[in-house]
This record gives structure tokens, C-alpha cells and sequence, in this order.
């Protein structure tokens, strides 16, 4: 199971045509296992439920993004095959949208969970020791984002 | 104290006039420039004991002894021009102890001192207000102190709020003011007051130290070139995103900012997607077009047939890493073993003897 984890992000990364796509599924794992340790310490909390609601979440958008990907692939296919009808626009284009909006459900996810933890809060800081934590983990995904987003906006993926 | 009162008292008029007249004449050198719209201004970086006797003055005029000289001489043989808002303020506190509370703001973080600092906020706003800067003179350079602690601490909101408070005319460091101002509205992506700040920085204030010159040169450069509503704007916001998480922030401030980044990618998505329609009407209006014509449009720009990359790339890097174009470890063995079995002896000596040249050459910049 590990090892098909690891070989199947690996097989995302290496491919190398999505920046967004490897860090979504990347996140996701990262977000099971935090479950994972939680329900082994008996923490049904609130919170506890809406990350396992995230990853639900998380999965059904990435199976929506694949779906979607996987149409379009077939009606390209079947356009080569009828012989065109019509330019489709700019190949580059087509993809930056995809990454942009594979970005944007990440930074949601990011968003939701600030959300959840500032309603555990009042004001502005967390004093909290586990919500301290929480923070360090979502301050790491941020900056992946921010680097996935800078990758995108210098083509790196390209 | 009574007797310190009494000395004071008798003191010659005219050595109490003359020492409120170098108070007044010291003072003046920093007061006359508040506005930063004025570009005609010149801020001058004062020397160590230009500010030492500024001091020395102010310390006379606003205490009742002169026990801190002491104190206050062994403070002054270190200082240096970096460290110059730190031992005015140091000195100060050695006549009004008092307002060592201000400078727990910059112990740990700011929202466990947050009365503290709305207390202390409201007082330099009620300072700056005021014609005569004498009186405030220690409270200026303490708000300077505390708004780079701040900045350094990446506390940028609150910092931002000091810098916007304090008038640069008013410290005795304009070239510190200038430069943790512009950083507070930079990291803020304030984009017109950060190259407010750093115009004043690098162009207004003379004899800055060299780091704020390198530092405010880079920072310019990247804000004159940060096109609004950008992908690399978004970046940046992402990047105050993280710092306020990293800092333990989950509030409304945070979410503002989060709110914000994701606005902004719903808009970058909706203009590209009305462009990628634009393209496709158009492709489907020309397509038959162009295939009766037979001919193929020609290319904008010299490019790699069938490249999608733009074809730039950074030759820093080449320097740096140094090893682009090598195969991994196992490929290159299995390579060197077939050259080994396939080909005769003397072709291995030959690619040795050209891998060595190879290693001596020159780097070509």
C-alpha cells in the first residue's frame, strides 16, 4: 500500500505536466494520516470529523478534475479522428486553467481549515498547543502553494 | 529630590538659557521635514555624537540630577551607527524608567501585550499631534525601536501602524524609519507606500548604510515589476498568508487575506476562460478559412519546432548546480560498461582523455 502511495505520487511528480495535481493528492495523504492519529488517540472532536470531511471532499474533487480531464482527452481524440472542425484554442491555455482551478480547490482547503480553527478561537492568536500545531502544518501547505502558484506563473511545468 | 529641585533651581540663567537653546537648535535639525509627499526633502543620517550630545541635552533638560552621566558615558562608548535608536532609547530610560513598559511589545508576541500596545499606539498618535517635539523626543525614538523590533519580528500589521504614526523628521534615524517602513508595506503589498518609503529611503536620505541601499534596491525592483491582479501578486498574498499562519494566527485577518487570494484566482479563471472562448470562436471562424487558402500563418516569434516551453532559462543556474546534462549514477555505469564490452580498448582512453579536457576547461560565463 506504501509503496504504491509513494510510487503513484512519485509517477505524478515525475510526469511533471501538473504542478497542483501532486500537491492535492500529497495533501490529502497528509491529511489521512493526521486522522489517522487522531481517531488512535480517541479524538472524535468536531474538528477531528471536518478534517475526515475534507478528505471526502478533497477525493471527490480530484475524481471530478480527472473525470473532466479524461472527457476532454476523448473528445480531442474524437475530433483528430473526424478529422478537426475547428481550432480549440491555445493547448497552454487549456491547461494553465486546469492548474489555476486545481490551485484555487487547494487554497479552499487551506481556508476552510483557518476557518474551522478560528472558530475554535477568540480574537486572533491561537494559544492552544495542538491548534499551534494545526497551524504550523497549514502555514507549510501555504507555502507549497505559494511555490506550486510561482511555478505555474514562471512555467516551470512546461 | 528636593535638592535636585534646589540645584536646578539655582543654576545661572544664562546656562539655563543656553542649554535650552542647544536643546531647541539640536531638536530642529530632526523636526523641520515631516511631509514624505515632499520630494524636494533631504533626511541627513546623523553622526553618533552629533546624536550622543542631542541626548546628552535632552537628558539635562528633563531631569532633575545628573546621576545617569555615568551610566549614560559607558552607554556611549560603544555605540555604533547601527545600534543608534537602541542607546538613545537605553539612555533615556535612565531618567524616565517608566517607559521601559513600552518595550515589552517586542517580547514575544505582540498579542500577549496587545493593551500594551493600543496604550502605547494611542500615545504616539497623541504625540504626533503636538507642535513641540521636545517633550516627546524619547517617545519617538522608543516608537522606532519598537516598530523594527516589530517589523523584524514579522509583526508587519502593527508595525505598519507605528511607521504610519511616526513623522521621519522626528527620529533621529530617518534611514531605519524609511527602511523597516517600506519592508511593513512591502510584505503588506501597501505597493505605492512601500516606493513611497523607499524613494525617500534611496533617494532623500543621505549616507544610508549599505545593506538598506542593496535591500531598498531589490524591493523596488520587484515592486515596479509586481503587476496588479497578477499570478504574481497572488503569490505574494499567499506568502502573507503563510507568515500570519506561521505566527499563530487563525482571526479574521488571516481569513481577509485568505478571502482575498481566492477572489483573485476566481478572477484569473474567469478571464482566462473568456479568453480560451474568445480563442476557440475565433479558431472555428478561421479554421475553413485557412484550409481553403492552404496556407499555414506564420510563427509570431523564433522558436524549437513543437517546443511548448518559452525557452528561457536562468544561466545562474547552470552555475550553480552545475551538473545539468549528466546522466543519473546507474545509467552512466551501464553506459561505461557497454563502451567497455562493445567497442575496442583504445576508445575508452579516448573518452577518458576527453571527459579530462572536458573537466579543465574554463567555465564560460
Amino acid at each position: 500500500m506504501n509503496w504504491k502511495r509513494v510510487s503513484a505520487l512519485s509517477l505524478l511528480r515525475e510526469e511533471g505536466s501538473s504542478v497542483a495535481f501532486p500537491e492535492a493528492v500529497e495533501q490529502l495523504l497528509e491529511d489521512i494520516k493526521m486522522v489517522v492519529k487522531r481517531l488512535q488517540k480517541e479524538d472524535v472532536t468536531e474538528f477531528t470529523r471536518a478534517v475526515e470531511q475534507d478528505i471526502v471532499t478533497a477525493i471527490e474533487e480530484i475524481i471530478a478534475t480527472l473525470q473532466q480531464e479524461m472527457e476532454k482527452q476523448s473528445e480531442q481524440n474524437q475530433q483528430g479522428q473526424s478529422g478537426g472542425g475547428g481550432q480549440q484554442g491555445d493547448p497552454g491555455l487549456v491547461e494553465k486553467i486546469a492548474e489555476l482551478k486545481m490551485l484555487r480547490t487547494l487554497q479552499y482547503r487551506v481556508n476552510r481549515r483557518t476557518t474551522q480553527i478560528g472558530q475554535l478561537i477568540t480574537g486572533e492568536q491561537v494559544e492552544e498547543q495542538e491548534l499551534l500545531d494545526q497551524l504550523e502544518g497549514l502555514a507549510d501547505r501555504q507555502d507549497r502553494i505559494r511555490e506550486a502558484t510561482y511555478d505555474i506563473s514562471t512555467q516551470k511545468n512546461q | 529630590m528636593n535638592y535636585s529641585r534646589n540645584r536646578m533651581d539655582c543654576r545661572p540663567v544664562f546656562q539655563q538659557c543656553l542649554l535650552m537653546l542647544l536643546c531647541c537648535c539640536s531638536l530642529l535639525m530632526t523636526q523641520v521635514s515631516p511631509a514624505l509627499a515632499d520630494t524636494d526633502l533631504v533626511y541627513s543620517t546623523r553622526s553618533v555624537e552629533d546624536v550622543r550630545e542631542t541626548t546628552r541635552n535632552w537628558l539635562k533638560s528633563h531631569s532633575e540630577n545628573e546621576e545617569w552621566q555615568t551610566e549614560f558615558d559607558q552607554l556611549w562608548e560603544s555605540a555604533t551607527a547601527d545600534r543608534l535608536t537602541e542607546t538613545v532609547v537605553n539612555s533615556g530610560l535612565l531618567i524616565q524608567p517608566e517607559l521601559n513598559r513600552w518595550l515589552e511589545i517586542t517580547q514575544g508576541s505582540i498579542f500577549s501585550h496587545l493593551e500594551t500596545y493600543q496604550e502605547f499606539l494611542e500615545k504616539l498618535k497623541a504625540a504626533s499631534e503636538e507642535e513641540n517635539q521636545d517633550q516627546h523626543y524619547l517617545l519617538n525614538q522608543i516608537g522606532l525601536y519598537v516598530g523594527a523590533s516589530l517589523t523584524r519580528a514579522q509583526e508587519y500589521d502593527e508595525a505598519w501602524e507605528i511607521f504610519s504614526v511616526l513623522k521621519p523628521g522626528n527620529v533621529v534615524d530617518p534611514g531605519e524609519y524609511f527602511f523597516y517602513k517600506s519592508i511593513c508595506a512591502q510584505q503588506l503589498l501597501k505597493r505605492e507606500e512601500a516606493l513611497e518609503a523607499l524613494t525617500a529611503l534611496l533617494d532623500q536620505t543621505e549616507q544610508i548604510p549599505t545593506r538598506y541601499n542593496r535591500v531598498g534596491e531589490l524591493m523596488k525592483q520587484e515592486l515596479e515589476q509586481l503587476e496588479a491582479e497578477s499570478i504574481g501578486e497572488i503569490a505574494h498574498k499567499m506568502g502573507d498568508s503563510e507568515r500570519r499562519l506561521d505566527l499563530g494566527r487563525a482571526g479574521r485577518r488571516v481569513q481577509k487575506v485568505q478571502k482575498e487570494i481566492l477572489d483573485a484566482l476566481d478572477k484569473m479563471i474567469e478571464d482566462l476562460e473568456q479568453q480560451q472562448q474568445q480563442q476557440a470562436s475565433a479558431g472555428q471562424g478561421n479554421g475553413s478559412g485557412q484550409q481553403n487558402q492552404g496556407g499555414v500563418q506564420p510563427l509570431q516569434e523564433s522558436i524549437i519546432k513543437g517546443s511548448t516551453a518559452p525557452g528561457e532559462v536562468d544561466p545562474k543556474k547552470f552555475k550553480k548546480q552545475g551538473s545539468w546534462g549528466d546522466l543519473p549514477p546507474k545509467a552512466e555505469a551501464r553506459a561505461r560498461s557497454l563502451i567497455d564490452r562493445d567497442y575496442p580498448a583504445h576508445y575508452q582512453q579516448a573518452i577518458e582523455r576527453y571527459f579530462r579536457k572536458l573537466a579543465t576547461r574554463p567555465a564560460e560565463d
